[in-house]
């Protein structure tokens, strides 16, 4: 694997990316729906702070094949280097203004650090990838900073 | 020879008990009130059907395109009207999961739980038609309706048992009470099969 392409990397911030689509009524309700069961009224102006990696998600169709932000070239790496399982390890969220229904989201990515080498757990041998999501709103105001640490791993994760 | 033919029995069980079709006749013509929607027509709600779907049209997306284009603007898909009246997810798991219908006062929902006490309580959709008469745009707020339309006045033999056909005709109007389309939609309620049957009542 080419460690040294990796490294180059870390520190790297992302392109700011638009989110897919504006904070809707609908989506909210359907989280709101999964996480909180019944509720009167689904509609309270302002989104749920902790959904909101949601609107930072990609399109399920067409998939994007190229991996041209940094954080998305480091997976990439890492995948063609035979670490092709991904786990959700950690994330921090700091929510610094509220969402509100009809903003329009955008959010960068940072490569803040890689193992420097194989870490050995559970999962089998891999490794860490620390990222730094900022989002913000149409104003440009920053409303939420996310660390997210992804393990990519050898291994398939066992069932039992 | 007397041996022999006492062999061979006839259907012995009882004649089967069929519906008398007076008991439905209160339920032709009848519709439910309008229900509402649980949200508005949302520009996410159409992505994420199209993505599913795989429907690169971009109508369903492109400003500018739908700008051009003879609807002045973006549209969401026909075919997904019946999307927006769908239930939330505890109403879902109640229907679904719990059998228990939101609307019970409503008269398909009372044709249906007529035909299921008479023994008719399996159902399979066979047929459904929808036309569409206005464009649905986001920010619409699309209220539908059931209308029992028809039902078969005598027993029907088909390969999943006897049964009754019952069309019900769905109105979906917009929020300026512009109809934006009409479905029919036809089930047929039957009665499971003996060998069923005793799958379902041990």
């Amino acid at each position: 694997m080419n460690l040294d392409r990796i490294k180059d990397l870390v520190g790297k911030e992302s392109n700011a990316m638009p989110a897919p689509d504006v904070v809707s009524t609908s989506d909210i309700r359907h989280w709101r729906e999964l996480m909180e069961g019944k509720k009167e009224s689904w509609n309270t102006g302002i989104a749920p702070p902790a959904m909101t990696l949601v609107w930072a998600m990609s399109p399920l169709w067409p998939e994007k094949v190229e991996a041209t932000e940094p954080h998305e070239q480091v997976l990439k790496l890492l995948d063609e280097a035979g670490y092709g399982i991904a786990v959700g390890t950690g994330l921090d969220q700091e929510c610094l203004k509220p969402i509100r229904i009809g903003d329009r989201l955008g959010y960068r990515v940072k490569v803040v650090s890689v193992s420097s080498g194989e870490e050995e757990t559970r999962l089998g041998k891999g490794y860490k990838v620390d990222l730094l999501y900022t989002f913000h709103n149409q104003k440009g105001e920053v409303v939420s900073v996310q660390s997210y640490t992804i393990f990519k791993s050898r291994m398939l994760i066992p069932v039992s | 020879m007397g041996k022999e033919n006492d062999r061979i029995k006839p259907f012995s069980g009882p004649p089967e008990e069929t519906l008398d079709y007076s008991k439905v006749e209160p339920f032709i013509g009848k519709s439910s009130p309008y229900h509402d929607p649980h949200d508005i027509v949302t520009q996410s709600d159409i992505r994420h059907w199209c993505e599913v779907m795989q429907d690169p049209n971009p109508l369903y997306r492109d400003e500018e395109f739908a700008g051009k284009s003879k609807y002045g603007g973006i549209i969401a898909p026909p075919a997904m009207v019946q999307t927006w009246s769908l239930d939330d997810m505890h109403d879902a798991l109640q229907r679904f999961v719990y059998a228990n219908q939101p609307f019970k006062e409503d008269p398909h929902n009372q044709l249906f739980d007529l035909l299921d006490s008479e023994g008719y309580n399996g159902v399979v959709a066979t047929a459904q038609e929808q036309t569409y008469l206005k464009p649905i745009r986001p920010g619409d707020v699309i209220r539908s309706r059931i209308t029992v339309a028809k039902v078969s006045k005598y027993d029907h033999f088909t390969r999943q048992g006897i049964g009754r056909y019952v069309d019900i005709l769905y109105t979906f109007i917009n929020q300026n009470d512009e109809e934006v389309c009409v479905e029919s939609f036809r089930v047929l309620k039957y009665k499971p099969p003996m060998d069923t049957r005793r799958l379902y009542e041990g």
